[in-house]
């Protein structure tokens, strides 16, 4: 039986050591988040969002602390084991967009399935399938140089749920867009959101973004200074 | 001296660049920091641009010792002697005119040392060691007249004139005593041929060996192994008393010095000649052998250069592409930092300087480690022709350079890579500002711009005009076509999609040169080089540019096949995708690949037909039979040769060898007279017993003609069985039938140079005076050269001459069961009085082979420098490639990719390029082998071979000294955490 909790660190804590100085980014973190919430980590440039997000995906090593996904503890886990359930169960969504350029709209998307070795045609009808949801399809040929970057963005979102993963990390989506873009971004992700119950962790530096969450978690020198559970 | 056009070049670029760095400092400091900023990237850059400035100092080096070897030979050999007077076939006249001469005033004030000489060949066998040669050069000489040529040094260091040497004394320099294995007081045979005497009686003398000198000065006359004996002793043994058949003249100063006064010389020989009163003086000729032999030293020293830069080429155009190829990795480096400049105020020419900055900075530090790289490349040559043309009985070729060389690599290298730095740094600062601000990839137009079609219908019509014009020059013929054809692709790039404009485009031009293949062998040799060269560039060119413009189809072949592996399917992917997105850096790697895998595979497969084909040369080089023999003294039956011995008995040899294990021989007589072809003397024919002769004529009995199963490689029209060419020389007393390297002689080309065929006419020196004499077959072998005719009409035309001046060359069968080896020295050692050479063929053209199979390995070796400039290319490319692609790699690692993943995508991208350059460079390598075979080989009994495990073994050293240079910065990649990755400028 699944356990309602998905991603539960304790006392993450997270030091760069650059030999001559050390920053604590983390200094002992603790989050829970449930299956299907979605949840904002909000604060100023520096606090530690980003390597929050990075320590709790797996992406990056904690120094102290240990971090489970859905059960799992990342701590175990060798780089390949993190790697591979990267690859099945969890998206990502980053501010640059982060797409290969030389790939093309839907290549960018159906690479995550490749990753997960689907067969390349069936990978390809899934692709194409949620660039449609997106609002990409006829887009589907162009490479990122030639997109905009709301719809860079967009194609962002498709790839990160293309494998239909159980977590969405997010990191400062609405970053590079303006205003209108980004509204119609937050509104995608909370729609993805609802429809699928895919969990999402959200960093954000955004207002707007953290009042379209479940929960806010502010962060400040590393630690949370305050959680609540925003107005609508 | 420097090449003073080299030099001022280099000079006018330095004072381009101090001024330039004078006025924009701050230019010249952003030039040269970018230069030390990156150390492994500047040290691959450099390696790769070294390579061409090492080929072009190792080409001259190598040509400086070459230079220096014969130089120092000529020297040796001839030692004081700068001018000698001899006729052409090196026959015996008066004495007399050796004193005319030296009571001659002119030639008196002229010359410092002028001696009279008998200079023979000889068979001698060393009593005592039990040694023989059979053919050892006799020098009579007379030792008060020879004094001012210098004196012998003994082995002990003591120097003498040797007037003491008696008429029973020999003197043996180091290189005779060696092969005799003899030392002082030694008793020797030598066996020999009183000119008068008729018939095959040979006589033999004993004498003792007075002294054996050193190999140094007159000791080692023309770095041969020699016995002196005294004038008189010569003139007495051969019956030619009161005559001699050289005269040796010192002009004044020492041995190196005296080439400078020699024209003076022999201005006052030759007017002392003609004043004569001797009706004889006419058939001297006077020559100053020395100053000949070194401008011919300067020459061949210069050639192996041309030669070595020529096959070279190939590797120095890899470089200068490689040059562009880093210029435009730098500028999509910099591209933001470029437009931001730009939009700050800088202009296109202050970009371009700062590229020129610290593209001298890599050019000038690459020229100064590519000259000294050179030496090394020249040392390794050296030790390589050294070995393969076994010349070290010489002393071997020395490693020796001129300074001059040096510079002038030195300059060239640096003035080739700043001119490509140059055109490069102009082509890669003309930017869109805002799409490089933004690092927005340049678009790529559906359809050519109108400025672009002008320019392609430009192209076109200049190329068509240049073919019309120029069609004479073979180099035009080749190039305007291909170059109206890519303007052709510019103009059809208006209404076509690119693809199919340059694929069109590339096709015809392969297809033209592929067809144009034939007429380089019309072409002078240095000619053909440069088609050569030219057409490989347009073939790389044109196959590179189908290839990358049809990579759509490549990415969806190489997805297709690799990508049935599930776990390769997203590598693959991604690792097809970046190399070709990016076209012109690719293209130009891959060309680097190409051009220099298509050289080595154009030659190895030439080098394997080659070593296959020793089987069918043996059957056409022997014709039938496996022995040639040649006696320095003309026997007219073999069967029965008699010598008087030194005690005055005759002697019958007998031969055991010749009865029991020969099946069957063939007599033949040859000799040397003047052999003239629309009145230019043949040169390199076959050379008489001493090497002078300048044609060679058989004279052929009817069993030879009956049993002989050579070869033609041409009959006159009319005849198809080569019995049809015998009988014509039976029937008619002025045909001729020639071996093929009568084609060769004086000519330059490849296939009978000097345009000798069927029917031409050969004018020929007789007793009768000069006759004609028409070519009506060449035989398709070069062992047994000469001028065939039926022995009749040979002494008919010929008469004494041949006892005289001839000699006499067998060619024998061995019987099943007996070995040809031995035979082949028991013959000589049973024949040795009458100077009997005998050569096993078999052995001969093996080693001939080996010899040409290791000059080409050495060759391939020398080309396959050129891959190092790929592999750079490809190193920089990659650490390039890591940085520029941090970001998506912490977003592949992100989604999935593990570490292994993305190394093997990196792994693969490199042997994706590495591939399509092995595989283009193949491709045409074979193909255009394959032209050159059907239009000139095929005919002949070799059949088209491809050296495939050859091809396998460079393809292998190319893949793992790519993957070599390559695997750390792609481990690096793979090592990078996704989350740095992702922090690299997010």
């Amino acid at each position: 039986m699944k356990t309602d909790v998905i991603i539960e660190g304790k006392n993450v804590h997270k030091t760069y050591d650059t030999g001559r100085i050390k920053v604590q980014a983390l200094r002992g973190v603790d989050l829970s988040v449930k299956r299907g919430e979605m949840v904002s980590i909000m604060g100023p440039s520096g606090c530690g969002k980003t390597t929050l997000l990075n320590c709790f995906s797996g992406i990056d090593d904690m120094t102290e602390g240990d971090v489970k996904i859905e059960g799992k503890s990342l701590r175990e886990m060798s780089d390949n084991e993190k790697t591979d359930h990267r690859a099945g169960r969890m998206g990502f969504i980053f501010q640059a967009y982060n797409l290969l350029p030389v790939l093309t709209a839907v290549e960018n998307v159906e690479l995550p399935l490749l990753v997960s070795g689907v067969n390349p045609k069936m990978a390809r009808e899934k692709a194409i399938g949620i660039l449609e949801v997106v609002g990409l399809e006829k887009r589907k040929n162009q490479k990122p140089a030639e997109l905009s970057g709301g719809e860079q963005q967009r194609v962002t979102i498709a790839r990160s749920l293309v494998n239909n993963p159980a977590i969405v990390w997010a990191d400062e989506p609405t970053g590079n867009l303006d205003a209108e873009t980004s509204g119609q971004i937050m509104e995608l992700l909370c729609r993805m959101n609802k429809e699928n119950k895919q969990t999402f962790v959200i960093v954000s530096h955004d207002p707007a973004v953290g009042e379209m969450a479940d929960r806010v978690f502010k962060m400040r020198d590393g630690v949370f200074e305050k959680e609540y559970v925003p107005l609508r | 001296m420097p090449n003073p056009i080299l030099v001022s070049l280099f000079a006018v670029i330095l004072i381009v660049i101090g001024v330039l760095a004078i006025r924009r400092r701050v230019l010249f400091k952003m030039g040269v920091r970018n230069f030390i900023r990156h150390r492994t990237h500047s040290i691959l850059v450099v390696a790769g641009l070294l390579i061409g400035t090492s080929i072009i100092s190792g080409a001259l080096v190598t040509g400086d010792s070459i230079d220096h070897f014969i130089v120092k030979s000529t020297y040796d050999g001839l030692g004081l002697v700068d001018v000698t007077v001899s006729t052409d076939r090196m026959d015996f006249f008066n004495e007399s005119f050796f004193w005319e001469l030296r009571n001659d005033t002119g030639v008196e004030e002229h010359s410092d040392g002028i001696s009279p000489t008998i200079l023979t060949v000889v068979s001698v066998e060393d009593d005592d060691s039990g040694q023989f040669e059979p053919v050892m050069t006799f020098v009579g000489f007379d030792p008060s007249l020879d004094r001012d040529f210098g004196q012998f040094t003994e082995a002990n260091g003591s120097e003498i004139y040797a007037y003491d040497l008696g008429t029973d004394e020999v003197i043996l320099n180091g290189r005779a005593a060696d092969v005799l294995n003899a030392e002082q007081g030694d008793m020797l045979r030598i066996s020999y041929r009183p000119l008068t005497l008729q018939g095959g009686e040979v006589l033999q003398k004993r004498f003792e060996t007075k002294y054996v000198v050193k190999d140094e000065g007159k000791g080692q006359y023309g770095l041969q192994a020699n016995i002196f004996v005294r004038l008189d002793v010569a003139q007495q043994m051969f019956n030619v008393s009161g005559r001699i058949n050289l005269i040796r003249i010192s002009a004044p100063g020492d041995v190196e010095a005296g080439v400078g006064n020699s024209d003076e010389l022999v201005a006052a020989v030759q007017d002392a000649l003609d004043s004569s009163p001797d009706q004889g003086s006419s058939e001297l000729s006077v020559d100053a052998v020395k100053k000949d032999a070194l401008e011919q030293a300067e020459e061949t020293g210069e050639m192996f250069s041309i030669f070595l830069m020529i096959f070279g080429s190939f590797s120095i155009i890899a470089g200068v592409i490689l040059i562009i190829n880093i210029f435009t990795m730098l500028a999509e480096e910099r591209k933001s930092e470029l437009g931001m400049a730009r939009a700050l105020g800088m202009r296109k020419s202050h970009l371009m300087q700062m590229f020129l900055f610290e593209g001298s900075s890599y050019a000038l530090v690459a020229a100064l480690l590519g000259t000294l790289a050179g030496l090394l490349l020249a040392a390794t040559l050296i030790f390589g022709l050294n070995s393969v043309f076994a010349i070290g009985e010489f002393g071997g070729i020395p490693f020796r350079f001129e300074i001059s060389s040096l510079i002038d690599a030195f300059c060239l290298g640096t003035i080739i890579a700043f001119l490509t730095i140059l055109v490069a740094s102009a082509r890669i600062t003309n930017i869109n500002i805002v799409r490089a601000i933004r690092d927005i990839e340049e678009p790529v137009l559906e359809r050519a711009t109108r400025k672009t079609t002008i320019l392609g219908g430009v192209t076109l019509a200049l190329g068509l005009v240049a073919f019309f014009l120029g069609y004479e020059n073979l180099i035009i013929r080749l190039v305007a076509p291909c170059l109206a054809l890519m303007g052709f692709a510019f103009v059809l790039r208006r209404f076509a999609s690119a693809s199919m404009a340059f694929t069109i485009s590339g096709i015809a031009i392969i297809a033209y040169i592929l067809h144009s293949v034939t007429t380089f062998f019309e072409g002078e040799m240095e000619e053909m080089a440069y088609l050569f060269i030219v057409s490989g560039v347009l073939l790389v060119i044109a196959a590179v540019m189908i290839v990358i413009f049809n990579s759509s189809l490549l990415v969806r072949g190489v997805s297709g096949s690799l990508g049935r592996i599930r776990s390769m399917r997203p590598i693959v992917k991604t690792a097809v995708s970046h190399p070709l997105n990016k076209r012109f850096r690719t293209g130009m790697t891959v060309s680097m690949f190409a051009l220099v895998i298509y050289t080595i595979v154009l030659l190895s497969v030439f080098s394997n037909m080659f070593s296959l084909s020793v089987s069918s040369e043996l059957v056409k080089q022997g014709g039938g039979y496996e022995i040639i023999g040649t006696s320095t003294i003309p026997v007219s039956d073999l069967n029965n040769v008699t010598v008087i011995d030194a005690e005055g008995n005759p002697v019958r040899i007998e031969s055991p060898t010749l009865a029991n294990d020969v099946r069957t021989f063939e007599q033949i007589v040859a000799t040397y007279p003047n052999v003239t072809i629309d009145g230019v003397p043949l040169g390199g024919m076959g050379g008489g017993p001493m090497g002078f002769g300048l044609g060679r004529v058989l004279g052929v009995d009817d069993q030879f003609i009956q049993n002989n199963q050579y070869v033609f490689a041409e009959m006159l029209e009319g005849y198809t069985d080569p019995h049809e060419a015998w009988d014509a020389i039976q029937d008619n007393h002025t045909n001729v039938i020639v071996d093929l390297s009568i084609t060769f002689a004086g000519g330059s080309g490849m296939q009978g140079g000097n345009g000798i065929t069927v029917g031409d006419h050969l004018t020929i020196e007789t007793v009768n005076g000069t006759k004609d004499f028409q070519i009506v077959g060449i035989l398709d072998q070069m062992l047994l050269n000469g001028i065939f005719m039926t022995k009749e009409n040979a002494q008919a035309y010929f008469s004494d001459s041949f006892t005289v001046y001839g000699n006499s060359v067998f060619i024998f069968s061995v019987k099943d069961g007996a070995d040809a080896k031995t035979v082949t020295l028991n013959l000589e050692r049973d024949f040795r009085a009458i100077g009997m050479d005998t050569r096993y063929l078999k052995e001969d053209i093996e080693s001939m082979m080996e010899m040409l199979n290791s000059f080409f390995l050495i060759f391939e070796i020398f080309l396959g420098l050129g891959l190092i400039v790929g592999i750079a290319g490809l190193g920089v490319i990659t650490i390039r490639s890591v940085v520029e692609r941090r970001q998506e790699i912490g977003v592949m690692r992100a989604i999935g990719f593990r570490r292994g993943m993305i190394l093997k995508s990196f792994v693969t991208e490199i042997l994706f390029i590495t591939t399509l350059g092995i595989i283009i460079g193949t491709a045409i390598g074979l193909t255009v082998a394959y032209e050159i075979f059907a239009s000139m080989m095929a005919e002949e009994d070799v059949s088209f071979s491809i050296p495939w495990m050859h091809i396998l073994t460079i393809t292998l050293i190319t893949y793992v000294a790519s993957l070599a240079c390559t695997i750390v910065p792609s481990i690096k990649a793979s090592r990078t955490s996704p989350a740095d990755a992702l922090r690299y400028m997010g």
